[in-house]
């Protein structure tokens, strides 16, 4: 072989390795065994809470450096899933009430019982509706409880005098039907006319009485309202039975129809989609909104000067409801770090809890002191309408244990005949009316429940 | 052969004869052209390398998971022989997919390619101010299409969209742009088509310029009207750009996915894009979908790449229909189009 020949054999072979590498997904990496990946999402005070919370535990483990990854791994199972196939998985993730136990089934999450009884945790300390929804049928938790949210009912200070009315007992209790009248006392057209005058005039709305996130099609919008109803899109402790059709979801439903498209005082689809119905009444256009906490820390950031308060949600036909969501500490089962893995998750749910993303801390009674409910900026009914609803008897946690949420709540599923309502295409009774027997069962049964 | 093209550049002219030069200098000859087919063999690697690892293994391994069933989380594919494909001919859904995508390609396909040439109609000829007209048309090109759909999500809605109060400007009832499945297809097409139309415009141009003035000339002598002249000479002699177009629009057209996720997704996941009542859940939708959504038995990325395939053997039967068609309706300059060609023959041979 002459000498130019070998050399062209040489740069091709060069040529084709660097190609190989190129295309490698550096999979087979070792990495340091004092190194922690720690998947976390969320907007840029979220990761910097996260970050102060774990500042504690690095103190107390100088040797161990933490390296977080900010991604959609958590809120998105599908975000997840291509880290594991492509071998690039953190170590320790947060995850949420809703996708939880899909990752469980799948065999993602460590079960962390063995850990928790070696490290002296004892689940009876933490929040009980939280801590149960995250416990498997045979009582194994793969999950801790970073802390959760609540909705409740946000109103406008200013708005509810201005029209002379009294604000929300803070507890929850008033019903639906005062919401109602209040949403429709508290809407005004441009000429001032509120929504119950003669002269009320729907297609010039100056502001709106309420708003609830089922103009996006979102269950915690609808949901609470619907379990206050007595109904729900599903029920049984496994999740796996659809009542989506009974009287009293539909009726929940209708309450809701009506109040966008016959009362016309909370925000339509179509006012959505121009701008979002929270930052409506984050600017003042809107008097009360079903939300979580979070609206807590945006009002901080885009209106500091609104003159807010919180109550519980009402009661409806059936008692007092809300939808609690829970965010989940938890460790990567293919992880090759586990115990240190387990040590950190541990540690950001108990001791290092409080004060992580805005939620609620589950853990002990750190929800009513300086991390949530008596935090600086903290509004005064805090407790009675975000803390005490988790222990109302129709309060659930959106957690699916049965793992078909996605299938019925998408295009395949209830989400036509929810587009259906929302749009005022049909009402609850036409859109929803035998759609368990149609739809939703046979998805359940295809899904293996 | 007339000519032997060799690798190093090297050719044998009929009727050319090597030089005599003896054993030797044919050894020398043969171990150069050899020499310079590895270099030529060198060069093409890369190219050869990147097809063959970025497509061809791909496709292969595309089609092998084709048998096969992978949540990603598992930690190997499990082969399910048939499977996939046999859940495909049984998927009561694929069919509404498939004529959601159609009904795009009808709309947004058809509008792109009739707007595009009017717009290089209207533009192709020098005047004033046509460099800024065709900017103007070029620029929507340019955007993002995630970002285009947003904008255009606010301009549909309808309640308090410009498209909207437009149409209502006129005493018209404007429709529910994206929350009506009458609707909500047709406002993507037109979106697409608005976004589109510069890059048609830009190539119908490019065809236009190159249509000979003096033919037109002869025509309008002849008394040919501009109606005639469009479709006798200009539209046969742009008509490779036209078929240019169509077959790119048409493997873009179903390969639809962007715009649906950006104007249909509810607050902005891509499970819940393809609505209004599945009205725009395309064959590219549904497959991401059935990658990401494992709720239902027969998911995940096998079912997904058995999908691809699908879409794949689709487009390659309407481009390959395209082609057939192209040979009667394509006028390529210089060449006779093969039937009108093989009549003439015929004709000819008929003649006594």
């Amino acid at each position: 072989m002459s000498s130019r020949t070998r050399a062209t054999l040489a740069t091709a072979t060069v040529c084709t390795v660097l190609l190989a590498a190129a295309c490698s997904s550096g999979g087979g990496e070792e990495s340091d065994p004092n190194t922690l990946r720690v998947a976390i999402w969320g907007v840029n005070t979220d990761i910097a809470s996260i970050e102060e919370a774990a500042a504690g535990y690095q103190e107390a483990n100088p040797d161990i450096t933490i390296e977080f990854e900010v991604g959609d791994c958590g809120p998105d199972y599908a975000a997840c899933r291509q880290l594991i196939a492509g071998g690039n998985m953190a170590d320790v993730l947060v995850t949420g009430s809703w996708n939880y136990f899909d990752m469980v089934s799948d065999g993602v999450l460590t079960d962390l019982t063995p850990y928790l009884e070696e490290n002296g945790v004892d689940p009876a300390d933490f929040t009980p509706t939280v801590i149960e929804a995250l416990e498997t049928s045979d009582g194994a938790l793969h999950g801790l409880p970073m802390g959760y949210n609540s909705q409740s009912l946000f109103y406008n200070t200013d708005m509810f005098e201005a029209a002379g009315l009294e604000e929300p007992a803070a507890d929850g209790s008033y019903t639906y039907e005062d919401l109602r009248d209040w949403a429709a006392k508290l809407t005004l057209d441009e000429n001032g006319n509120n929504a119950q005058d003669p002269e009320f005039d729907p297609d010039n709305i100056a502001q709106w009485g309420y708003y609830n996130r089922i103009a996006l099609a979102n269950e915690p919008g609808y949901g609470p309202v619907m379990a206050a109803w007595g109904g729900g899109v599903l029920s049984g402790e496994q999740r796996n039975e659809c009542t989506i059709d009974t009287p009293e979801s539909i009726d929940a439903l209708q309450y809701l129809q009506d109040l966008m498209w016959v009362d016309h005082s909370a925000i339509t689809p179509q006012l959505e989609q121009e701008e979002p119905g929270y930052l409506r009444w984050v600017n003042g256009q809107v008097a009360m909104q079903q939300g979580s906490y979070e609206q807590v820390s945006i009002v901080e950031e885009q209106n500091p000067d609104l003159n807010y308060n919180i109550a519980a949600l009402p009661a409806g036909p059936a008692g007092n409801a809300t939808l609690l969501q829970i965010h989940v500490w938890a460790a990567y089962s293919g992880s090759e770090k586990q115990d240190l893995a387990a040590d950190f998750v541990t540690y950001m749910s108990t001791e290092g809890s409080g004060q992580q993303m805005g939620l609620i801390p589950a853990y002990q009674d750190r929800a009513l002191g300086e991390d949530f409910a008596e935090a600086e900026g903290a509004p005064s009914n805090v407790v009675a309408a975000q803390i005490e609803p988790a222990s109302w008897p129709l309060t659930y946690v959106n957690v699916d244990p049965s793992n078909v949420w996605a299938g019925i709540s998408g295009q395949d599923g209830f989400g036509p005949a929810m587009e259906d309502l929302i749009s005022d295409r049909a009402t609850a009774e036409a859109a929803f009316g035998g759609l368990c027997e149609s739809t939703i069962n046979p998805i359940i049964e295809a899904s293996g429940q | 052969m007339s000519a032997t093209a060799r690798p190093g550049g090297g050719a044998t002219l009929p009727g050319h004869q090597p030089r005599q030069g003896g054993r030797r200098d044919r050894r020398r000859g043969s171990a150069r052209r050899r020499r310079e087919a590895r270099v030529a063999y060198l060069f093409v690697a890369p190219v050869v390398l990147g097809l063959l690892l970025f497509t061809a293994v791909p496709l292969a391994v595309s089609f092998g998971y084709s048998f096969t069933h992978w949540d990603l989380v598992a930690p190997a594919p499990t082969f399910v022989g048939w499977d996939n494909w046999i859940a495909l001919t049984e998927d009561p859904r694929i069919g509404k997919v498939i004529w959601n995508t159609v009904r795009f390609i009808l709309v947004g396909t058809t509008s792109f390619l009739l707007f595009s040439l009017l717009a290089a109609l209207l533009t192709h000829t020098p005047r004033r101010f046509v460099g800024a007209y065709r900017a103007a048309l070029f620029l929507p090109y340019v955007l993002s299409q995630i970002a285009v759909g947003i904008v255009w999500r606010w301009m549909f809605n309808s309640q308090t969209g410009p498209v909207t109060l437009a149409v209502e400007l006129f005493g018209l009832d404007s429709p529910d742009w994206l929350l009506d499945p009458a609707t909500a297809m047709i406002s993507i097409a037109m979106v697409t088509t608005w976004q589109g139309i510069g890059y048609g415009m830009t190539l119908y141009i490019a065809g236009l310029n190159g249509v000979p003035e003096s033919l037109l000339e002869a025509a309008k002598i002849d008394g040919a009207g501009a109606v005639r002249r469009f479709f006798s000479i200009v539209l046969p002699l742009i008509s490779p750009t036209a078929f240019f177009l169509v077959v790119t629009s048409l493997i873009g057209a179903l390969q639809l996915f962007d715009p649906v996720v950006a104007m249909t997704s509810s607050s902005s996941a891509v499970a819940a894009a393809g609505g209004p009542d599945n009205s725009t859940r395309t064959i590219v939708l549904y497959m991401y979908n059935q990658m990401f959504n494992y709720n239902e038995q027969i998911s995940g990325l096998g079912y997904a790449a058995t999908i691809a395939w699908m879409l794949a053997l689709l487009t390659f039967l309407v481009t390959a229909v395209q082609f057939l068609l192209g040979r009667r309706f394509v006028h390529y300059e210089g060449a006779e189009p093969a039937r009108a060609g093989r009549r003439r023959r015929t004709r000819k041979a008929a003649q006594p």
